[in-house]
């Protein structure tokens, strides 16, 4: 009797183990599955041709079209989310009214920009910031030479041939980054104006972190420049900023301080597009902007050895001890990660700034001379 | 038929006699057949060669006694000490105090900071002889607003930031970065 029960249970215990063995690779599967995050993208390779055309119509219809509607921009790359709802109107490069309505503490807010100066009213505490426009360098309007570096950095496809957004008919773009270590965009270009209709944000993980769309989308044949006349309301504080001229790279480089570099590219796909010189409470700062044609990144450098404050944002603390950093940080403002860290050899504290991921970030500032 | 990397790897015990009869005679094939991997067998008996002609040390008298003596009055099996102990008491205080320590550690690195706790912590990572200090926000205001003014940026989101991080910089009525 205890022979039959002996080799009974040891005649289950095979199915036992296949048993287990099915459950756990079932729960592996369903641990690896994110079943919130929604469905990756289908990428065509062979629609590459059309893409191209259609982007190349986005490109040049993000500046060109007079305009005004409805923009809701949800974010989900804070922990609870955000949700900001605009009245918006746009009249060509840097003129536009921006009406804040959502959230509650943004309501009321205006940013007015009607080319030659740059207007944000803050309502809560009654001030008027105005700064002077300082137009983009020739490169970055480029619309041939930016549509071929999108095409280095990124793989376009025609996700689908149109579809129907708010009663509009559009194109659905998906655009891949090459290097997985920047977002990932799918976008809907109006098939009649080429104007982004919508747009949604991944992140190299793969989960959706914002999406921005327009509705109640109002055309202009001809501007109305009525649009863009406001005046601040009564015992407004104004504080006028002139601002400095943006500079390209051989005029950034001759006017930079002992203290700062110019790098012509960064991380291999950024190349320089811009220098702007800024003055701090401390004293100089040279911001540069590089661009992967679709991604902005910034190199902040601060004369001496600066400490940063902030009132909003999650500050990590990390020793990078590989290269020239006395001491670093990692900062994030919403998509936004921050590499901060001071150099004492060369007598300045840098920045960088893009919606890259924090590795990838480090990389960068490890190519830094 | 044997591939080279594989006949490379293999040479050493080949030299040494301990392949199997079937290796042994597979890799006798390939080095018949394969000019670059004779050479390389060539090579390894020229320096076996070489380290078998080098004179052999002569071993001064009584140093095996000296390295006996040493062992024994060194080895922890010479003489066993137990578990709970007097002599043991400072290894498991230093054990104590490092597991705290990394509770402590994982507990400060995880926990939620409070906006205070965050402020003291830039305090600590920069070091304390700055020349100045800058608004994160005044910073994260520029890359903002220069990046929205790019064709296809997500314009609308990056205003948005822009204002946000303007409003924060403006704590005192004066922006940080002009």
């Amino acid at each position: 009797m205890e022979n039959w029960t002996s080799a009974k249970k040891w005649g289950r215990l095979p199915r036992l183990a296949v048993l287990l063995g099915v459950g756990g690779l079932l729960s592996t599967w369903a641990s690896s599955v994110d079943f919130a995050s929604p469905p990756a993208l289908v990428v065509r390779e062979r629609e590459d041709a059309r893409a191209v055309q259609i982007l190349q119509r986005a490109l040049i219809g993000s500046e060109h079209n007079f305009f005004s509607g409805e923009q809701t921009i949800l974010n989900f790359d804070t922990g609870d989310g955000s949700a900001c709802v605009t009245q918006e109107t746009h009249l060509g490069p840097n003129r536009f009214r921006i009406v804040y309505q959502n959230p509650p503490d943004a309501r009321g807010r205006l940013q007015i920009a009607d080319g030659t100066w740059f207007q944000h009213y803050l309502p809560q505490t009654n001030t008027l910031i105005q700064r002077r426009i300082t137009p983009l360098s020739v490169a970055e309007t480029n619309t041939p030479a930016r549509l071929q570096h999108i095409r280095q950095n990124y793989r376009l496809n025609l996700a689908a041939q149109t579809d129907n957004l708010a009663g509009r008919a559009a194109y659905v773009l998906d655009i891949m980054p090459r290097i997985p270590d920047r977002p990932h965009q799918k976008l809907w270009i109006d098939t009649e104006t080429g104007l982004v209709l919508r747009r949604e944000t991944y992140n190299p993980a793969g989960i959706q972190t914002s999406v921005t769309s327009w509705r109640d989308l109002h055309f202009y044949t001809a501007p109305p420049e009525a649009a863009l006349s406001w005046s601040p309301p009564e015992g407004t504080r104004t504080l006028k900023e002139e601002g400095e001229a943006i500079l390209p790279l051989a005029e950034a480089r001759a006017n930079a301080d002992p203290w700062a570099v110019v790098p012509e590219k960064l991380g291999g796909s950024f190349y320089f597009e811009s220098a702007y010189l800024a003055n701090t409470r401390g004293g100089r700062c040279l911001h540069c902007t590089y661009s992967d044609g679709i991604c902005t990144l910034s190199l902040m450098q601060l004369a001496g050895t600066q400490s940063f404050q902030t009132t909003s944002g999650t500050i990590d603390p990390m020793p990078i001890a590989s290269y020239n950093a006395e001491s670093a940080q990692i900062t994030t403002r919403g998509s936004v990660n921050i590499l901060s860290w001071s150099n004492p050899h060369r007598g300045a504290t840098l920045s960088l700034l893009g919606e890259l991921t924090d590795d990838a970030l480090i990389t960068m500032a490890q190519s830094l001379p | 038929m044997l591939k080279c990397a594989r006949c490379v790897q293999k040479l050493s015990d080949y030299m040494d006699g301990a392949l199997g009869t079937r290796e042994a005679t597979r890799l006798r094939e390939h080095l018949a057949s394969c000019a670059a991997c004779r050479e390389e067998y060539e090579a390894l008996l020229a320096l076996r060669k070489v380290l078998h002609a080098a004179p052999t040390p002569v071993v001064r008298s009584g140093f095996w006694q000296h390295i006996e003596l040493t062992l024994r009055t060194h080895s922890p099996l010479g003489r066993r000490v137990p578990l709970f102990s007097v002599q043991r008491s400072w290894t498991w205080a230093v054990a104590g105090m490092l597991l705290l320590g990394t509770i402590i550690w994982v507990r400060g690195v995880h926990a939620p900071a409070s906006k205070h706790e965050k402020k003291t912590m830039v305090a600590q990572v920069f070091p304390k002889e700055t020349s100045g200090t800058v608004s994160m926000d005044a910073i994260v205001s520029l890359h903002t607003r220069m990046s929205a003014a790019h064709p296809l940026a997500d314009a609308g989101r990056l205003r948005y930031l822009d204002s946000d991080s303007e409003k924060a910089d403006l704590q005192d009525g004066k922006l940080d970065i002009r």
